[in-house]
């Protein structure tokens, strides 16, 4: 198993927040929100079956829908933010996000 | 401009003189004496100052100009020749648009020294509620002379309408023969002039204070050379914190020693959460204050709630005063260097210190560098702003920017970006400043002087333990003036009730703040009173309508602020925070469409009335279908007092309805209505003494005091001098309740006993 770590990071406003990882519920929010100080919001893990995974982000509020695949043995870590347009930007790391 | 040519320039010894390193740059004759610098300009005052009739007009704060052009490379403006001296006005010429009562102005120049911006930037400054703040691009023209265009302007703009400035620098080695003159002209204005004389090097003033936590590792200096990876230029250095603000423009000053906190502040496990370190911050910080102010602390810590991936945070975004705290922790991410670098303790170390100026430039309302174009949900940048992704500044992650942390510390000086600059040397003061304008938000409320030592300080606040108040209830504060400094101080015995010299700012949140104007403004010769050291004096506040309308009526948070302005400094109060709840039912929703009116203001700001009727029905439906609500306590007292006293009423007749008539013409005569003592003392005990409780939390310690005094007074006169006495005692088991202050308890006790001997002289008499 394969730990992995989805970071939702700038631009979210009280946003309603859905995302799946290989069609497994791992984070249902209605109030999320960045911190502005820091571009952080919140932090989900979930352990994976270590192959390449699909990860569905939703925002019904927004009307924002993606789906990205990875493979959490090179990235671990997975960082969302909104973009100024409100579209969902995606980053991958193989080390922690860090925040200042 | 190294330390040492600081230290030459200013001929005062520097902690940083340690750090100078050898060999250093010696500095070459003329380059010591630099034109930038902070300039002021006052008018002298030959006079009384002429005061206006009427309060100055509402001077809403407004919101950022969107149609200000992106700062840039203007046109050169056509320049203004000084040689005629025909055209331009000399100072204090009053053919100026301002009256003579200006007072104050100040001019940022930065054109040479560390990260020029060359920008012009100026506060003119007329009262405590106006003033304007504009900024101008420049560009040399010749020896010690710039022109430009002024392209932002802050506050009452129409007051200040000039497009252009044309500046000369009239330069010395001594600093205090140092000028410039600035003339402004364009906007079809008379040309303006103005001499500055040279007041600082630094833009602004500003206080640090450290304190670390038992355990943590506090870093507010580094070697810059220590890590090998920065720039070929990159001077070796001892370089402090203070060092880094100094060159953005700042005094600094350390406000305090370092200190330790004790562990014991976190919890359990040790971690801290934002409201622990607020709540330390309220502990440790020397210069904590509920105000806004040049000054801020900082706190070196092991690690925060939300663990390892935090490195530092500027926490402070609660409460009415934000960005005045921030926590560097050492047990994070920034002590991780990466694998395989080549100096790891010099990278921890530059980290550390990196990190902290970062946090810190967050409480100069810095955003970080990739988020200054954003949605307008997020927050009001102060002019329009562009994202600087890959920017070497401090408030840029360094793993973020192309080639990740390696390439931004080879690149990076030790700075802010030059956008960064020019919002921390030449924005409004209060979009920078501590604890003013809210995180993220340049609104702001910032009218007065204050001085680095004030002998006074003034307090705002409520009688109540929670400011919330009742949907319809009036919100009575209180004000509390005391004298901070070691020697007695004059002032006039009626500078809080007078409301001549104060200004009250109310702010609800998501709106626009709004400066309260009262229905009315006392001119009196007002004898002098000595306040000794540590005493204070008191009176309510009474902010919740005034001739602009109702300021506390719709439901929400709202943040209120008072400036007293006395002879030789203004004074700012704390930023109160209080609530009006949401209404109850229907029937609230229904009376308030008559109730927030103009008429029932009046009534409530004067105690009563017996002419203005229709208001007067207003608080009775409001007594009658509301009555279990605090708003009815405020009705019965409005309605009952008029009734105590005959009361003179004009009545003009038929023939005064009639516009441009007058008094005599109409027949107009002055009848008396006579007073209802009974219906008043009803009225009165309902309002203040069935339920005392209700009574003293609506209406605050102060005038629940002066309201059962005037009570009791009237019923002594009237010849009931025991219901007097009882009016006191109760009036003193009430707040003793409250645990007021003893010589307030005192003062009942002296009143009791006048009655009682009243009483007592009343019975002999019988017998």
């Amino acid at each position: 198993m394969t730990a992995l770590t989805i970071d939702l990071q700038d631009g979210f406003m009280d946003d309603s927040v859905i995302i799946r990882v290989d069609g497994d519920l791992v984070l249902e929010d209605d109030h999320v929100s960045t911190r502005l100080q820091t571009g952080f919001a919140r932090s989900v893990q979930c352990d994976t079956a270590g192959s390449a995974v699909t990860v569905e982000i939703e925002l019904p509020g927004r009307g924002q829908q993606t789906t990205i695949g990875i493979d959490p043995h090179d990235t671990a870590y997975l960082g969302l933010s909104l973009d100024a347009g409100g579209h969902i930007a995606s980053r991958v790391s193989g080390s922690m996000f860090g925040y200042l | 401009m190294s330390d040492l040519e600081d230290i030459v320039e200013e001929g005062r010894e520097t902690e940083d003189l340690e750090a100078i390193p050898l060999p250093y740059r010696v500095p070459m004759w003329p380059t010591l004496v630099r034109a930038s610098g902070l300039y002021t300009w006052s008018a002298p005052i030959m006079g009384p100052l002429p005061r206006p009739r009427w309060p100055s007009p509402i001077l809403p704060i407004p919101e950022m100009p969107t149609n200000v052009p992106r700062p840039g490379p203007q046109p050169d403006p056509v320049p203004v020749t000084d040689e005629a001296d025909g055209n331009l006005s000399a100072d204090g010429d009053e053919s100026m648009l301002y009256p003579v009562w200006f007072l104050y102005e100040e001019m940022r120049l930065d054109v040479d020294g560390l990260y020029p911006q060359m920008v012009a930037s100026g506060t003119v400054k007329r009262s405590m509620s106006t003033r304007v703040h504009w900024v101008a691009n420049l560009t040399a023209r010749g020896h010690n002379r710039w022109v430009g265009s002024i392209w932002y302007k802050d506050g009452n703009a129409t007051s200040f309408p000039y497009t252009n400035i044309e500046i000369r620098a009239a330069l010395s080695w001594f600093p205090n023969q140092r000028r410039i003159t600035a003339v402004f002209s364009g906007g079809g204005a008379p040309v303006r002039r103005r001499t500055y004389k040279y007041k600082s090097p630094y833009y602004h003033s500003v206080e640090f204070e450290y304190d670390r936590v038992a355990g943590a590792t506090q870093v507010s200096r580094i070697n810059t050379a220590e890590h090998p990876n920065h720039p070929a230029t990159l001077p070796t250095e001892k370089l402090s914190i203070e060092t880094v603000f100094k060159r953005a423009g700042f005094d600094v000053r350390k406000s305090r020693g370092d200190g330790e906190v004790p562990i014991s502040g976190a919890h359990a496990n040790a971690t801290w959460s934002d409201m622990e370190m607020h709540d330390a911050m309220q502990t440790y910080w020397s210069r904590f204050r509920n105000q806004a102010q040049w000054s801020m602390w900082t706190l070196f810590a092991g690690r925060h709630d939300q663990g390892h991936s935090l490195g530092g945070i500027m926490f402070d975004d609660i409460g009415p005063n934000h960005r005045q705290g921030t926590a560097i922790f050492s047990d994070s991410f920034i002590s991780d260097a990466p694998a395989g670098d080549i100096n790891p303790t010099a990278w921890v170390s530059r980290m550390r210190f990196w990190t902290a100026v970062h946090e810190m430039g967050h409480s100069f309302n810095l955003a970080h560098s990739w988020q200054k174009a954003h949605p307008p949900s997020w927050g009001t940048p102060w002019i329009p702003l562009a994202n600087e992704n890959e920017v070497r500044s401090f408030m840029n992650y360094p793993y973020r920017v192309s080639g990740g942390q390696t390439a931004f510390f080879a690149d990076f000086d030790y700075r802010f970006s030059d956008s960064e600059l020019l919002f921390m040397r030449h924005a409004p003061a209060r979009f920078v400043e501590m604890g003013n304008a809210d995180w993220f938000d340049h609104h702001g409320f910032q009218q007065a002087d204050v001085l680095a030592e004030p002998k006074f300080s003034l307090d705002l606040r409520v009688n109540r333990e929670k400011a919330v108040y009742e949907f319809l209830e009036p919100p009575v504060l209180e004000l509390k003036l005391t004298n901070i400094s070691r020697q007695p101080q004059l002032i006039d015995d009626d500078v809080l009730s007078a409301g001549e010299e104060m200004t009250v700012i109310i702010k609800k949140r998501g709106k626009t703040a709004r400066q309260r104007i009262p229905y009315v403004r006392y001119c009196a010769e007002s004898p002098k009173i000595a306040l000794a050291p540590g005493n204070a004096i008191f009176h309510s506040l009474f902010a919740a309508v005034g001739r602009n309308g109702w300021d506390l009526a719709e439901p929400g948070v709202y943040s209120i602020q008072v400036a007293l302005h006395l002879e030789d400094e203004d004074i700012v109060s704390n930023a109160l925070r209080l609530q009006v709840a949401p209404p109850r039912g229907y029937e609230e929703e229904l009376i308030a469409q008559d109730f927030f009116s103009d008429e029932v203001g009046r009534i409530l700001t004067f105690e009563g009335s017996r002419v203005l009727e229709k208001a007067n029905d207003t608080l009775r439906e409001v007594c009658e279908r509301l009555g279990d609500r605090r708003v009815a306590v405020h009705a019965r007292m409005a309605l009952a007092n008029p009734l105590t006293r005959d009361y003179k009423l004009l009545n003009i007749g038929e023939k005064g309805t009639r516009a441009l008539t007058s008094v005599h013409a109409a027949k107009g005569e002055f009848i008396i209505a006579s007073a209802d003592k009974d219906e008043a003392r009803t009225g009165l005990d309902k309002a203040l003494t069935d339920d005392a409780t209700a009574a003293v939390e609506t209406f605050g310690h102060i005038n629940y005091k002066r309201f059962i005094d005037r009570y009791s007074d009237w019923l002594a006169t009237s010849g009931d001098a025991e219901a007097a006495g009882k009016c006191q005692r109760l009036l003193r088991n009430t707040l003793a309740k409250r645990k007021v202050a003893d010589w307030v308890l005192a003062q009942i006790d002296k009143r009791c006993e006048i009655y009682v001997k009243k009483v007592t002289s009343k019975v002999k008499k019988t017998a």
